[in-house]
């Protein structure tokens, strides 16, 4: 069971709702995903496009809860703004706070994260802030009530996998929430690779929307990340720089 | 009279009296969506009582998909 704040979730994977080919193919991944907690981002309205399909007019929303993001701000009153405009729908009462530091890498800022999950906070959000692998960074914010935490695996979009266990390992060790891991997840090998180091959940889009075949590569991340689960709880063996037989040395018949 | 959506000053007829009828003379009534008056968040309950004046200005959000 994941935990954040005062919901609970059968599910660990968190999946974005971006960059997905078509509607059809999004609503099939996300039901093949078995996903609880869909990302959204905040946004203008086309209001001369208005008779365009929203994706949240497509979904039986008492199945998922949202969390939307701050995407797109770069300082923490942004960020509140955003938030503020999510929550204001009625429909949401996560948000996922996301202050974009530089626009090459996308990673996030965290004085500006810092601000506005304080500020959140206060105002009864329940708060889960992506941020680098920052060891020092995930404890403060913990100390500072989020519910949460969501470090990058790697930069948004990359697919490259998690490019520093080390200090990802330190954030899980010294949890006192759910460490969720967010960006940079490219294959179920990553994503299971996270849940096997302690992670409580995985938030990934794009290696599922821009898989080849997206309703399988949710399928995949959704055993991946059991399967990482599963293997931490049952505990891996330790690693050792010489064989050890599997089979009995003992009551061998001697073969001349 | 003149309002301005989303940045664009927009013509819309006098008989608007509240958000809620400029919600749904845009045709996005019932949506997901969140309203902005004045740089002021309404609350989905208030567009029924809010008033729209010449030279308001509006922001309408939506969720789109993200990550």
């Amino acid at each position: 069971m994941l935990k954040i704040g005062p919901l609970s979730f059968q599910s660990r994977l968190l999946l974005g709702t971006g960059k997905y080919p078509n509607f059809d193919v999004q609503k099939k991944a996300i039901e093949e995903s078995e996903t609880e907690i869909l990302t959204f981002a905040v946004r203008r309205m086309d209001i001369f496009e208005s008779s365009q399909p929203n994706l949240l007019e497509k979904l039986d929303l008492n199945r998922y809860s949202l969390l939307p993001n701050t995407a797109g701000a770069k300082t923490a009153g942004e960020a509140v703004r955003i938030a503020k405009l999510a929550k204001a729908s009625g429909l949401c009462t996560m948000i996922k706070v996301e202050v974009i530091g530089d626009f090459q890498t996308l990673l996030p800022d965290p004085f500006e994260t810092l601000k506005a999950c304080e500020i959140l906070l206060k105002e009864g959000f329940i708060v889960l802030p992506y941020i680098s692998d920052d060891v020092i960074l995930a404890k403060r914010l913990q100390e500072m009530g989020v519910h949460a935490v969501m470090p990058g695996a790697s930069p948004i979009g990359s697919g490259m996998g998690i490019v520093n266990p080390l200090n990802l390992s330190l954030i899980i060790e010294q949890a006192s929430v759910p460490v969720i891991v967010d960006a940079g997840i490219g294959s179920p090998a990553d994503a299971a690779l996270a849940m096997e180091m302690g992670a409580d959940g995985v938030l990934l889009n794009t290696a599922v929307s821009a898989a080849k075949d997206p309703v399988r590569m949710a399928a995949a991340m959704k055993l991946a990340i059991q399967a990482g689960h599963l293997g931490r709880e049952a505990g891996r063996i330790p690693k050792k720089r010489y064989a050890a037989a599997s089979s009995p040395s003992e009551g061998m018949s001697v073969i001349e | 009279m003149k309002v301005k959506i989303n940045g664009s000053w927009t013509e819309i007829p006098d008989s608007i009296r509240s958000v809620a009828q400029l919600a749904k003379h845009l045709n996005i009534d019932g949506k997901p969506i969140v309203i902005e008056k004045n740089a002021q968040i309404l609350e989905k309950e208030a567009h029924q009582d809010e008033a729209v004046a010449h030279e308001d200005h509006f922001e309408i959000v939506t969720f789109v998909g993200g990550g």
